[in-house]
């Protein structure tokens, strides 16, 4: 046990450092997306805008989607080719959309207050994708989609599954402070408990490095 | 300087351990287990807050904080028990409690997959539906998650074999273990495992064509069965469990599947728990016994499926079921082959006769 004491107080050190260092990494983050030390490194990692949502094969065309989905913020970025080029400016690319009922769905479905909708794409000079804003979903849930795309190789279409999202609630600053300093607790306390009560945490007895009492398995 | 060399020359003097393991007592397994259910608490808050609210609106969510701190924790007490225990005199390779070295490797694997994942995320995009259980980046989140779990589960069986543990409680950690590991290691059949991932049996789940769902309801429980009995009759094999351990792993089993597929699976779980249990008292499988081992191999996966079909039919969970009882009965019978196969398979290389055992 003495030589576990130089070491619980190392540990209450290195516990009280990590901290602090996380709360200041939390606070940070919470202030802002502008300053958030997230985006200042990796701005990608805290948007949530999805990378490939769905990539489908569309009679002759291959169809990459990418977008966000939340009902304050749902738009689909579609770029589409056909035998590696892609399709023109003036492709037609048309979405519609139906609400789903499905078993897969545990939130509320779409289909008790939307109505199926039909949204033409507008082409994007700046990166060559269509985009479709679907602004007017007010409600999550499920949605069966059709994507027909016309051009030069002819007409292709293709359907998927996709869901508008609720936006979850900010999390408050204390909340997730609590959630760092919970397990760095649990770990102090318990080690300040065993020691305060002479809890041994290495059993008296040791076991052989390949104990023939073992299977193979278990005397890793 | 002076203080580094006193340093050394007092380590040389505590007795080197050489050939020998420490083993982790009750309460370092207790401290390892408060870490990992809050990791587990972290990551079943962060799948459904996924399932819910879609993707992260920052990798500093609430979730992801709660989890990666615990691991870190994980990581931190394991470390340290490490550098204690070098001081202790034991070598470098074995200072860590026996079965804590691969659940350290477990703990840095999965620092290493988190990283890969994010990066992963950024570059190729987010897995979408059931690529988020196949992808290299999951896979490798999954298999070290099913890693840091083993610790206290080798740790219990060490104990046991060199004393007796006569409670529950002395169990509590290596079985709270075991059912998160069974949990992890299942992640991949979340497609079609019909406890915790998707019931195709019941009306609710019933697909287009109802072939397709026929054979992935049976086809689930077959792996389920193998994934669930075959882990189960290992730690049979090694140990014998008390009354209600069994119990106690599927109902942890249940409880895990809680945010992820709602409560259905809970009361199976539990009937089908207290009835295996019961099952294990009158068997009484062990590794010397390959009768016994088969035995509870066949009629434990009947006990567990003919309570869940029977759950479905009885009360109408899901719409009920659309199986026929030619169905629901065969496909049962044969998970009970499923788990006989476990059970011969578990007595292979174990000694077979008091004689054998003896030499």
């Amino acid at each position: 046990m003495s030589a576990l004491i130089p070491f619980l107080r190392k540990w209450r050190v290195i516990g009280v450092c990590m901290l602090i260092a996380l709360t200041a990494a939390v606070v940070m983050a919470q202030e802002g997306d502008d300053q958030s030390i997230v985006d200042l490194f990796t701005g990608s990692f805290a948007s949530t805008r999805e990378l490939i949502l769905f990539r489908k094969t569309a009679g002759p065309y291959i169809v990459t989607i990418n977008g966000e989905r939340f009902v304050d913020r749902a738009y689909f970025e579609i770029e589409a080719t056909a035998d590696s080029e892609p399709i023109s400016a003036d492709a037609q690319v048309t979405i519609h959309m139906v609400p789903q009922h499905n078993a897969e769905s545990r939130m509320v479905s779409a289909e008790i207050i939307e109505t199926p909708r039909t949204y033409e794409a507008v082409y994007r000079d700046s990166d060559g994708l269509y985009v479709v804003e679907m602004s007017d979903i007010e409600n999550p849930g499920s949605w069966m989609v059709d994507i027909s795309i016309t051009d030069a190789a002819g007409t292709g279409t293709t359907t998927f599954t996709s869901r508008i999202y609720p936006r979850k609630p900010d999390a408050s600053v204390w909340f997730n402070i609590a959630n760092i300093a919970v397990p760095i607790t649990v770990l102090l306390v318990m080690l300040g408990v065993y020691r305060w009560r002479g809890i041994r945490l290495m059993s008296p007895i040791e076991a052989p490095v390949r104990s023939a009492s073992l299977s193979a398995s278990s005397s890793i | 300087m002076f203080a580094d060399i006193t340093h050394l020359l007092e380590l040389r003097r505590v007795p080197a351990r050489t050939g020998r393991r420490p083993v982790s007592t009750l309460a370092f397994d207790w401290l390892y287990v408060a870490l990992m259910l809050l990791f587990n608490v972290g990551v079943s808050l962060d799948v459904w807050s996924h399932g819910q609210f879609g993707p992260d609106q920052s990798v500093f969510s609430e979730y992801h904080m709660l989890f990666y701190t615990a691991i870190g924790m994980m990581g931190l007490l394991l470390f340290g028990t490490h550098q204690m225990n070098l001081r202790a005199g034991y070598s470098w390779a074995n200072a860590l409690p026996i079965g804590y070295g691969i659940t350290l490797l477990g703990v840095l694997l999965f620092g290493f997959a988190g990283v890969f994942d994010l990066i992963g995320h950024a570059l190729w995009g987010f897995e979408a539906g059931i690529e988020a259980l196949y992808s290299p980046s999951h896979f490798t989140l999954f298999l070290s998650g099913a890693l840091i779990r083993v610790g206290p589960i080798i740790a219990v069986i060490t104990r046991s074999k060199q004393t007796e543990i006569r409670s529950l409680w002395g169990w509590l950690p290596g079985l709270i273990c075991f059912a998160s590991f069974t949990a992890t290691v299942s992640v991949f059949a979340l497609g079609y495992a019909p406890l915790g991932g998707r019931p195709f049996a019941m009306e609710a789940f019933r697909p287009l064509e109802d072939n397709q769902g026929y054979m992935l309801g049976i086809a689930g429980a077959f792996v389920q069965t193998a994934v669930v009995f075959g882990l189960l009759m290992w730690l049979m094999r090694e140990v014998r469990l008390p009354f209600g351990a069994i119990t106690l792993v599927f109902s942890m089993m249940a409880i895990l599947t809680v945010f992820r597929a709602g409560g259905f699976a809970m009361p199976i779980l539990i009937t089908a728990g207290l009835l295996t249990d019961s099952l294990y008292q009158v068997v009484k499988p062990n590794a010397l016994s390959r009768v016994r081992m088969m035995a509870f191999g066949f009629i434990a996966p009947l006990i567990l499926w003919y309570t869940y079909y029977g759950l479905i039919i009885l009360t109408g969970a899901g719409g009920g079921t659309y199986f026929t009882p030619y169905l629901w009965i065969g496909s049962t019978l044969q998970t009970g082959i499923v788990g006989m196969a476990l059970g011969y398979l578990m007595t292979l290389h174990a000694p077979s006769t008091p004689k054998e055992a003896k030499s």
